[in-house]
C-alpha cells in the first residue's frame, strides 16, 4: 500500500475514533493540530490502527511519533511495501 | 464482545428512560478509559450508570476523609482499582522480615475501606483482585516460600475471597478468573503500561468492565434463572432420530467428550439453582430415550423442570415454558446449534438472550463459560431445591385439574404458614428475595444483607417473614414485609411475595397480620404506595381490591374498621 | 432549583420520617419557578427569626409540620369512609384546639411550611400576593378576619404599608402568634367572634383565609363581611373542599358550592383559582374526592 491509501485509512480512523469527520489529515498534522487527541486517545487510536493494518508497533514507537506522516511511514515499513 | 472503539459509540447514544445506578470508580491506575468502556456496557445493560471517577491514586483521601466529594455523591457501588506494579514495587521495597506479612497487610487496607466507606453509607465496594504473575524471580520454587512475589499475590486472592465471605457488601471483580481464561495477551498490554501507566489493553477494558456491569446488574436483581437446550449436537452429537441411540457422540464416542464436559457443567447450574428446559423439535419417545437409557449421558430426565420435544416452532414452546415458569424472557438462555432455529427465536421472543454458538462442539463449552451468563448476587439452600419445588408445583397443578372450584382446591391443599421474624438465619434469604422478585412487588426497593440486618435491628421498623408449606412440599419462605413507623400510620415500605405462591390469598394472611401488627403497636393506619415497573402490573390494583382508599397518591386503610380477608391457610 | 442547606435539610429529615410525603415534596419543587425559591427564602429565614426567639429551630418546625402531615392523613381516611367532617361543634372545636396553646402552636408551625409545601397552599399564596398590589392606592382600612399563623398579614403589611390593619381571631394564640411572626405592631389586635364586631367602621379590603370551613354557619360570615365591606370594597375569600382537620366543621363538596355561597352574600367574583391537594387530573380528583383549596377575590357590589 503506498503512503497516500495510507493516510486516507488513517484519515478514516481518526475520523471515527475522535468523532470528528472534519479532521482532515495531513504528513505535518500532530497532536496539537487535532483536538481530542491526547495521551487517552492516542492509544485509541493506536489501538484502530494496529486492529485495522494488522500491525504491531513497539513502546517506544507510539510515545515517539512525531506526526501523522511519521505514523504513515512506520506503517508502510511493518507492511513491507514501497511506494512506486 | 464489543471492542474499545465500538464500545465508544454507545456513549453518545439517548440513556433516558434507562435505570440510573450511581457508582464510583477509583483507580490507582488512570481510569479514563475503564469508566468509558463501563459506561458503554451499562448502556447495553439498560443501564445509566452516573460515574463519579475519583482523584488518580488518591483513593485513601477519597475514601478515609469524611469530607471528600466521594461521599457527597453517595455511590451504591464503589469499584476499586489497584495497580499491581506499584503493589509491587512496595513489596519489592519491604524489608525481608516484612515480605511475609504483605498480603494480611493489603488484605486488611481493604478491610479498613469497607469500614471507612460503609460506616459513612450503605455501598457496595467491588476490589479488583491480582492476577498471579509471577516475576520468576524464584522459578518454580516460588511455591515452596512465603517470601516470593507469587505466594503473597495468591493468598491475597484467596484472602479476599474469604473477606467477600465475611463482608456480604465487600464483592470480587475478578480480573485474575478472566486473566485465566482469557490468557494474559489479551487483557494486558506493557505499552500501555509504558506509556501511559494504564496496564491494559483496550480489549482488556472491555472485558474487565462487561465483568463489572456484570456484578452490577446481578445485584439489583437481573440475573438468568433459566437455560433452555436444545438436544441434537448441542447436547450430543448427532441425530439421535436418524443415528440411533447408540451411535450419538457422548462420552468416549468421536468427540462425545465436548458433550460430556458441556452436560457436566450443564448440570452443576442446576445444581446452583438454574431451571433446566429442553426445547427440541423430535418425538418424545426418541427424545427421551438417551436419558432414560444411555449411560454416558450425565443429565438425566429429573434435572428439567421442562421438556418440550414437538415439532411446533420453538418460539411458541419458548413462550410456553415461559408461561408454565412465570418467569420472563430476559430471565432466559437459549442455547442450540442451528442458526436457523437461533434466528427465529430471536426475532420471536424479545429480551431473550440467544447464544450464538461457535461452529465447533469442542468450543461450546469454553464460549458459554465465557459470556458468564449466569452471575448472581446471592445463594442460599432455596436455590440448591429450584428444581425440586417447580416439580413439586407439576403436581399441585395437576392435582388442580381435578377440583371444580379454586375454594375447594386451595382447601384440600392443608396450607400451614409459619409468620416469622426476619433472624440472623433468614436474612440472607429475605434480602434475595428483594433482589429477585419482580411481580409481586408493591415498592421494588432492593436491599442487600447488610441492608436487611441493618432493617432487622431498626427501631424504626416492624417486619415480618411468610414461609409456607401445603401437602405437596415445602415452599420455604416466601413473603417479606417490612413497616417503617411514622405514628399515626404504618407505611407499607416492602410487600413482597414469591411468584411460585401466587393465587393462593397468601396476600391476604399477609394484609391481615400487618392490620393486627399496626393495632398491637398502636398505629391506626397503613399506608402504602404502589410504584409502577414493567413487571409488577399484577399488583397494580391490589391495594384498591384489599379495601385501602387513596387521596390520589397514597393508599390508606384504618385498622381500627377493616375486616381480616379470607383465605384457607391454618397459622401455626 | 435553588441549592439551600435549609431547604436540603427539611427535604431530608421529612425523607427520613415520612418518604412517600418526601417524595411528593420533591416532585412539587421540582415544577416551582426562582420566584418561589425566592418567596421560600425570605420566608424561612423569617419563620428561623420567628423560631429562634421560643428558642427553636427549623427541626422543631418540621416535628410540629410531619405531625400534621400525619393527622391529615388520618383524618382523611375517616373522611373517605363516613363521607363527613369529624366535628359538627364549634364550641367544641374551640374548646379542644382554638383554646389550647400547644395544639394551637404546633398547628400553626406545621401550616406555616405546608404555606410552600402544598402545592394547594402556595397556588392560593401566590394568587393573593400577586392579586394585592394593583389595590395598593385605594385601600386605606383592612381587615384579615382569621391570622392564622400570620404569614398572610404580613404581606398584607408590606403591600399595603399606608393603610389602617385591623385584625380579628377568635383564638388568643392565634393572635399572639401572628404577632411574633410578624414583628408589628403596626395592626390592631383584636381578640373577638367577628359577629359581635360593630358595623360602624367600613373596610375596603378584607381577607378572609380558610374561616368560612371552620364555622358551622358560613353563610352568615359571609353576610357579616358583606356588612363590614365599603361599596364595591373588595374581599379575598379562601376556602377549601373536601379537607378534613381538627378544626374543619362545614364540608364544601366543590367549588361551586363555594362559589355559590359568595355570589348569594351579595358579591360579584372578580377573579378565582381552584387547585387541588394531589397532582391529578380534574375528572379523577373528583371521583376520588381529592381535597382542594378554593380562592376569589371578590367585590361588594356598590
Amino acid at each position: 500500500m503506498d503512503q497516500i491509501e495510507i493516510l486516507k485509512k488513517l484519515n478514516g480512523i481518526f475520523n471515527q475514533v475522535l468523532h470528528d469527520p472534519a479532521i482532515v489529515l495531513k504528513s505535518e498534522t500532530t497532536a496539537s493540530d487535532v483536538e481530542g487527541w491526547d495521551s487517552l486517545t492516542h492509544v485509541q487510536l493506536i489501538f484502530a490502527i494496529e486492529k485495522e493494518f494488522k500491525i504491531r508497533f513497539s513502546a517506544l514507537e507510539i510515545q515517539q511519533f512525531a506526526n501523522v506522516g511519521d505514523i504513515c511511514q512506520k506503517i508502510q515499513e511493518r507492511q513491507g511495501s514501497r511506494a512506486c | 464482545m464489543m471492542d474499545y472503539n465500538q464500545l465508544l459509540g454507545n456513549l453518545t447514544k439517548d440513556f433516558s428512560g434507562l435505570a440510573r445506578v450511581k457508582i464510583a470508580v477509583l483507580g490507582e491506575i488512570p481510569t479514563q478509559h475503564m469508566v468509558k468502556a463501563t459506561r458503554s456496557w451499562g448502556y447495553e445493560a439498560g443501564l445509566d450508570l452516573d460515574i463519579f471517577e475519583g482523584a488518580f491514586d488518591k483513593i485513601d483521601q477519597e475514601i478515609l476523609d469524611s469530607s471528600s466529594v466521594l461521599y457527597q455523591f453517595k455511590p451504591e457501588f464503589v469499584f476499586i482499582f489497584p495497580s499491581l506494579d506499584k503493589w509491587k514495587e512496595r513489596f519489592y521495597s519491604c524489608a525481608l522480615s516484612d515480605k511475609a506479612g504483605f498480603s494480611d497487610r493489603f488484605l486488611e487496607q481493604v478491610r479498613m475501606f469497607y469500614e471507612a466507606l460503609s460506616k459513612r453509607m450503605p455501598v457496595k465496594l467491588v476490589m479488583a483482585n491480582m492476577p498471579g504473575f509471577d516475576d520468576r524471580v524464584f522459578g518454580n520454587y516460588a511455591n515452596k516460600t512465603r517470601l516470593s512475589w507469587l505466594y503473597q499475590v495468591r493468598r491475597i486472592n484467596v484472602g479476599l475471597m474469604e473477606l467477600s465471605q465475611q463482608i456480604p457488601d465487600l464483592f470480587i471483580n475478578d480480573i485474575a478468573a478472566l486473566n485465566e481464561t482469557r490468557g494474559s495477551k489479551e487483557l494486558w498490554d506493557v505499552r500501555n503500561d509504558i506509556n501511559i501507566h494504564m496496564p491494559y489493553s483496550l480489549d482488556g477494558i472491555s472485558v474487565i468492565a462487561r465483568n463489572a456491569v456484570d456484578i452490577i446488574q446481578a445485584s439489583r436483581g437481573h440475573f438468568k434463572k433459566c437455560l433452555i437446550l436444545d438436544l441434537d449436537n448441542t447436547l450430543w452429537g448427532g441425530v439421535v432420530a436418524d443415528e440411533g441411540l447408540e451411535n450419538i457422540q457422548i462420552g468416549g464416542l468421536g468427540i462425545g467428550k465436548a458433550f460430556s464436559d458441556l452436560q457436566r457443567w450443564v448440570k452443576q447450574l442446576k445444581e446452583r439453582g438454574i431451571l433446566l428446559a429442553v426445547c427440541s423439535k423430535n418425538d418424545l419417545p426418541v427424545a427421551e430415550e438417551p436419558f432414560l437409557k444411555h449411560p454416558d449421558m450425565i443429565l438425566r430426565k429429573e434435572d428439567f423442570v421442562v421438556f418440550m420435544v414437538n415439532w411446533d416452532a420453538k418460539p411458541d414452546n419458548i413462550h410456553l415454558i415461559a408461561q408454565k415458569l412465570n418467569i420472563g424472557f430476559d430471565a432466559m438462555v437459549f442455547v442450540d446449534d442451528s442458526t436457523f432455529e437461533r434466528q427465529l427465536v430471536k426475532s420471536h421472543c424479545p429480551g431473550l438472550t440467544v447464544v450464538d454458538m461457535p461452529e465447533d462442539p469442542s468450543e461450546y463449552l469454553g464460549f458459554l463459560q465465557g459470556l458468564n451468563l449466569f452471575e448472581t448476587s446471592s445463594y442460599v439452600q432455596e436455590d440448591r431445591d429450584r428444581t425440586q419445588q417447580y416439580q413439586e408445583e407439576s403436581s399441585r397443578q395437576q392435582a388442580r385439574s381435578l377440583f371444580i372450584n379454586q375454594d375447594d382446591f386451595l382447601q384440600n391443599l392443608s396450607m400451614r404458614a409459619v409468620i416469622g421474624t426476619l433472624d440472623t438465619f433468614v436474612v440472607p434469604r429475605a434480602a434475595q428475595l428483594t433482589q429477585r422478585s419482580n411481580q409481586f412487588n408493591l415498592r421494588t426497593v432492593r436491599y442487600s444483607i447488610q441492608d436487611i440486618q441493618r432493617l432487622k435491628d431498626s427501631e424504626d421498623h416492624l417486619h415480618f417473614t411468610v414461609s409456607l408449606k401445603d401437602k405437596f412440599g415445602d415452599y420455604g419462605l416466601i413473603g417479606l414485609v417490612i413497616l417503617k413507623k411514622m405514628h399515626p400510620a404504618l407505611f407499607i415500605d416492602t410487600w413482597i411475595m414469591s411468584c411460585r405462591v401466587f393465587q393462593r390469598n397468601v396476600e391476604h394472611l399477609m394484609l391481615n397480620e400487618m392490620a393486627n401488627l399496626a393495632r398491637q403497636n398502636g398505629f391506626d393506619l397503613l399506608v402504602g404506595e404502589y410504584c409502577p415497573t414493567p413487571k409488577n402490573g399484577i399488583v397494580k390494583g391490589l391495594y384498591q381490591q384489599t379495601g385501602f382508599v387513596t387521596d390520589g397518591s397514597q393508599w390508606m386503610l384504618n385498622v381500627s374498621s377493616c375486616k381480616p380477608l379470607n383465605h384457607y391457610i391454618t397459622v401455626v | 432549583m435553588l441549592d439551600s442547606d435549609d431547604l436540603n435539610m427539611i427535604v431530608a429529615r421529612i425523607e427520613a420520617k415520612n418518604p412517600l410525603h418526601a417524595k411528593k415534596i420533591k416532585k412539587h419543587l421540582k415544577t416551582q419557578d426562582s420566584i418561589f425559591f425566592e418567596r421560600l427564602t425570605d420566608f424561612l429565614g423569617a419563620y428561623k427569626a420567628f423560631l429562634k426567639k421560643q428558642g427553636q429551630g427549623l427541626s422543631d418546625a418540621l416535628d410540629c409540620y410531619l405531625r400534621l402531615v400525619a393527622e391529615v392523613t388520618l383524618d382523611h381516611v375517616r373522611f373517605l369512609e363516613t363521607g363527613r367532617y369529624a366535628n359538627q361543634n364549634f364550641e367544641e372545636v374551640k374548646e379542644n384546639v382554638y383554646d389550647q396553646p400547644d395544639i394551637m402552636d404546633s398547628y400553626m408551625k406545621g401550616l406555616l411550611l405546608s404555606q410552600f409545601f402544598w402545592r394547594q397552599h402556595y397556588a392560593v399564596f401566590s394568587f393573593f400576593i400577586e392579586a394585592l398590589p394593583s389595590f395598593q392606592s385605594m385601600v386605606e382600612n383592612y381587615l384579615e378576619i382569621g391570622c392564622g399563623h400570620g404569614l398572610y398579614l404580613s404581606q398584607a403589611l408590606k403591600i399595603f404599608p399606608k393603610a389602617n390593619i385591623d385584625v380579628v381571631d377568635i383564638s388568643a394564640s392565634s393572635l399572639a402568634m401572628a404577632r411574633l411572626f410578624t414583628l408589628s405592631e403596626r395592626p390592631r389586635y383584636i381578640q373577638a367572634d367577628i359577629h359581635d364586631v360593630q358595623e360602624s367602621e367600613k373596610y375596603d379590603f378584607i381577607t378572609l383565609g380558610e374561616v368560612l370551613e371552620h364555622v358551622q354557619d358560613p353563610k352568615k360570615i359571609l353576610a357579616k363581611v358583606n356588612a363590614l365591606l365599603k361599596p364595591q370594597g373588595l374581599l379575598f375569600v379562601t376556602a377549601p373542599a373536601n379537607a378534613p382537620a381538627k378544626d374543619h366543621l362545614y364540608l364544601f363538596h366543590n367549588e361551586q358550592e363555594i362559589k355559590d355561597m359568595i355570589l348569594k352574600a351579595g358579591l360579584n367574583i372578580v377573579k378565582d383559582i381552584h387547585v387541588y391537594a394531589e397532582d391529578v387530573d380534574s375528572t379523577r380528583a373528583q371521583e376520588l374526592k381529592v381535597s382542594s383549596l378554593y380562592a376569589a377575590l371578590a367585590q361588594k357590589k356598590g
